[in-house]
């Protein structure tokens, strides 16, 4: 019987379990986007209040809508300005972006926003007129806080954080200080969402505070966008937690205000920052699967660059080499899925699916929320790095962090009291908390870059990196790794010595192999030349030695001869045998230390030794004859029945494989250059 | 020769590809998307008369050629990004998508037995929404939970039971062409989970059922195929070497 099994939970949250989220600024937060015909070239004045258009196209219903006291607002700044600023930005990247000077922001009652946009594409004007739900940070948890006062000093939390340790439960960040630049230095992260608590004991070392936007008043927001900045920017000290990225400087924009939305949002923090920086998406909003609806289980939420707007601020963003990290939403949805491929109304008439790449790729890395290692916290998900259930998946999900049991700051359930201030979790979920892990770890591997002196990563280079590297995903009941939210990211094989991606990295074993190979043959042939030298070094000594011998023979001769001319006959006899003994003592005494010391030579007279060797084996298989089993037969287990009979070496076929795939784009590169 | 298009560290592939060879399914030629998408040339005809042919040349010099396959065991679901990593950006989705249609028009030609043909929904076979699973599950005879997508504790259900149910005992059932494989389980459950894979137009369906119930949990069409041991070795030897 084939089962899977998985221990139960002490405290597995579910979304039965799940208390309903708090839902910050909901409905209000709706946004009614226009997208002007670029011939049309409109030209806003009077701050939202006159249209006109330099195209000479018809603008009338366009002034109609206005006169009802509406404000049209170009949403991402003056249009002759933004039209400039595209202008440079593409000189100087060679890339060239959406035109954002087309769209519009109408500042409008909530509830008077989809009449709006029915009316505005009946302008000749108007290629597209949508209204965006309210975008929702994407948490799975709002817990209250301990009631219960904070100590005078918080104590060291780190030891709850496994996700900055050694892969593959963490992302190896604490290998990553070690290294220079390794904890974010020289990099800046912009977070994207709705409010924040800079002011917390966590936060303070380097951080800019909220540079766009209003902050919101609402305690979720504030909450959610403390949590997330404290998992990359948590201070170096020695109490409360350790940013994986400390030395990151951390600043926010809130999509909230006056002509604020989330893609201006985005647009205006890429204006902030440069190549090789970071912004993080914390948003995601209500897709089509349940008709754009807010709801409170954010079942169909899907990541914001679904929408054109967003899509087009995004791609301004990666266009000017900032990576964005965008959180891949806690919809439960495949975003491979046909229904992200039908144009709702109102959208461009061009528009097209950017969750298939295929159409467009807006150059942001998506992120999924994969389960921590089952026990984090006492509490069990599911087997580590699976897909959450809440988790959006798809083939454009590029990359997984922890999802559940992330140790941070805000919220208060860890450590309460009455000061938010000192508040800290572990329970913080998510794409939410999937998505600053990414953002650490990304700024970890470009801080290491700018350390050495190299160029940062690109946008495509470093979804590349993450794609190929770190520890794969795993499957669990009803949620096969085939719902790609992709692997969690090792830090140690990013910028730890293993740079390389893990194919070049198999081909370049393959020529240590190799190397070692050759290597050892020269070894061995160097071995084998020494001993011949030896040998013949041997046989030089011996033959000068026998002459010796022989020569002696040769004196003895003589001397006897001369001894028999000189001695009587009585005398001559024993003299003869006196001599003869000499000569047979000497000579046996030569072949005997020749004997001693030609082991292994060509003329070595082994006998002797072949004797005792021959003795010595005759002992040892006689000894072997002796030896019996241990376990008798009828203790053995039969394994001709287990489930791994016959099983082969599937890690080497693995390592082949893998070796031969790296092989086989060694000489496609090579070839085809 | 028989073909196995599978990740090189996908396990159950490898394991299935020992076993297989041994029962005589030799040569068996394990082809990564890396082997694949590095090969030096590829010919593909389609003829007016509706034969065809694929040829391709690996990077080590080995040839495949239709007329010689005999079999394919498929288990790429997708074209992998990284193989077009070395393409500048703007030409990367470009040709995944050729890819893409590649892999779908010469594993479709192939006259040998595919397991999987591909699809639109996926190149080993359709993924589908756990909705539609639970759909055809019900239409198979499975006990399923009542799929409804909507508030917890409101007015409905959970979005996906099967979802939610990780604590389950899961048993996982292999169908091969309309069969499932599993002696121990009842033969309703067996026929039903062949029957599902019939409607799912998969020809190789792994199918979870909760251990204890019986009832459906979630489907795909690259199971773990050490989860139906050996006699599903020996129902792929049969569907792959065309004695089915």
């Amino acid at each position: 019987m084939a089962k899977k099994t998985k221990p139960a939970g002490t405290a597995q949250p579910t979304r039965r379990s799940r208390p309903a989220p708090q839902k910050p600024e909901t409905r209000e937060g709706a946004e009614l986007i226009v997208i002007a015909k670029a011939a049309a070239g409109l030209r806003v004045r009077r701050g939202g209040a006159e249209v006109a258009s330099l195209g000479g196209a018809n603008v009338r219903g366009l002034k109609s809508v206005l006169a009802g006291g509406v404000r049209f607002v170009p949403l991402f700044g003056n249009e002759d300005r933004v039209v400039a600023r595209a202008a440079a930005a593409a000189a100087e990247t060679g890339r060239g972006g959406p035109d954002l000077s087309v769209f519009y922001k109408v500042e409008a009652p909530t509830a008077q926003l989809s009449a709006l946009a029915r009316a505005l594409l009946d302008d000749d004007s108007v290629e597209a007129a949508y209204v965006k739900p309210a975008a929702e940070p994407p948490v799975m948890n709002d817990v209250p806080p301990d009631m219960n006062d904070a100590p005078p000093v918080t104590p060291d939390f780190t030891a709850s954080q496994i996700y900055l340790g050694a892969a593959p439960g963490g992302v190896e960040a604490l290998s990553a200080h070690t290294r220079p630049g390794g904890k974010g230095d020289n990099i800046r992260i912009i977070d994207i969402e709705g409010a924040w608590r800079f002011s917390h004991e966590d936060l303070m070392q380097v951080q800019g505070g909220v540079v766009g936007g209003v902050s919101s008043t609402d305690i979720g927001w504030r909450n959610h966008g403390t949590a997330v900045i404290g998992e990359f920017g948590g201070d170096l000290s020695a109490f409360g937690v350790t940013g994986i990225a400390p030395n990151a400087n951390t600043r926010a924009i809130s999509i909230f205000g006056p002509g604020q939305g989330s893609a201006k949002a985005i647009h205006d923090a890429a204006d902030l920052l440069s190549p090789g920086d970071v912004i993080l998406i914390e948003l995601h909003r209500p897709g089509p699967r349940f008709n754009f609806a807010n709801r409170g289980d954010q079942l169909g939420y899907i990541a914001v660059e679904w929408w054109e707007d967003d899509w087009a601020a995004i791609k301004y963003a990666t266009n000017k080499g900032v990576i964005v990290v965008e959180a891949a939403g806690n919809g439960a949805e495949n975003l491979d899925d046909g229904i992200y491929s039908v144009k709702p109304a109102g959208f461009p008439a061009a528009w097209t699916n950017p969750f298939n790449r295929g159409n467009r790729d807006s150059g942001a890395i998506l992120v999924g929320a994969g389960a921590p290692p089952p026990g984090t916290h006492g509490r069990d998900h599911g087997p580590d790095r699976s897909r959450l259930d809440f988790s959006n998946y798809g083939a454009s999900v590029d990359t997984q962090g922890w999802g559940r049991e992330v140790t941070t700051c805000g919220y208060g359930n860890l450590q309460g009291g009455s000061n938010e201030d000192l508040w800290y979790t572990d329970t913080f979920s998510g794409t939410s908390s999937a998505s600053p892990i990414i953002v650490g770890v990304v700024a970890s591997l470009q801080g290491n870059r700018k350390a050495q002196g190299q160029p940062v990563y690109t946008p495509a280079q470093v979804r590349t990196k993450l794609r190929s590297t770190g520890s794969t995903q795993n499957d669990a009941p009803g949620r096969p790794a085939t719902q790609r939210i992709g692997n969690r990211p090792n830090l140690k094989q990013l910028i730890g010595g293993i740079v390389k991606p893990l194919k070049e990295v198999a081909k370049d074993v393959i020529k240590d192999k190799e190397l070692k190979a050759e290597k050892l043959e020269i070894k061995e042939h160097k071995v084998e030349a020494k001993e011949v030298k030896n040998e013949a070094k041997e046989v030089k000594t011996e033959k000068l030695e026998i002459k010796e011998v022989q020569k002696e023979k040769v004196e003895v001769k003589e001397i006897q001869k001369e001894l028999d001319k000189q001695v009587d006959k009585q005398f001559e006899k024993q003299i003869d045998k006196q001599l003869e003994k000499r000569v047979e003592k000497r000579v046996e005494k030569r072949t005997e230390k020749l004997a001693d010391g030609g082991q292994g030579g060509l003329g070595g007279g082994g006998t002797p030794q072949a004797g005792a060797f021959e003795a010595r084996l005759g002992a040892l298989e006689a000894a072997v004859s002796q030896l019996t089993h241990f376990i008798g037969s009828q203790l053995r287990p039969d394994l001709s029945q287990g489930a791994l009979t016959g099983e082969g070496d599937l890690g080497g076929m693995q390592q082949q494989l893998e070796g031969e795939g790296a092989a086989a784009k060694w000489e496609k590169d090579n070839t085809e250059g | 020769m028989w073909l196995l298009l599978c990740a090189a560290d996908d396990v159950p592939a490898l394991w299935a590809a020992t076993r297989l060879t041994a029962r005589g399914l030799d040569p068996l030629v394990v082809l990564t998307p890396e082997l694949l998408h590095y090969s030096f040339r590829w010919e593909h005809r389609l003829h007016s008369h509706g034969a065809s042919s694929i040829s391709f040349t690996l990077a080590d010099g080995r040839r495949i050629d239709s007329a010689a396959i005999r079999g394919v065991l498929n288990r790429l679901p997708f074209v992998p990004p990284h193989i077009v990593g070395r393409l500048v950006a703007a030409d990367r989705q470009y040709a995944l998508q050729e890819w893409t249609a590649l892999h779908m028009s010469w594993l479709s030609s192939l006259r040998a037995p595919v397991l999987n043909l591909p699809v639109m929904e996926g190149l080993c076979g359709a993924w589908r929404h756990p909705s539609e699973w639970a759909w055809l599950a019900g239409e198979a005879g499975l006990t399923t939970e009542v799929y409804q997508q909507g508030v917890p504790g409101g007015t409905a259900f959970p979005h996906a039971a099967i979802t939610t149910r990780g604590a389950a005992m899961v048993r996982t059932v292999i169908a091969i062409d309309g069969q499932g494989i599993d002696e121990h389980l009842a033969e309703d459950l067996c026929d039903s989970c062949g029957r599902l894979g019939v409607l799912a137009k998969t020809r190789l369906l792994g199918v979870d059922l909760d251990a204890r119930t019986g009832a459906f949990i979630g489907a795909s069409p690259r199971p773990d195929l050490r989860e139906g041991g050996e006699p599903v070795i020996e129902a792929l030897f049969s569907s792959l070497s065309g004695r089915a």
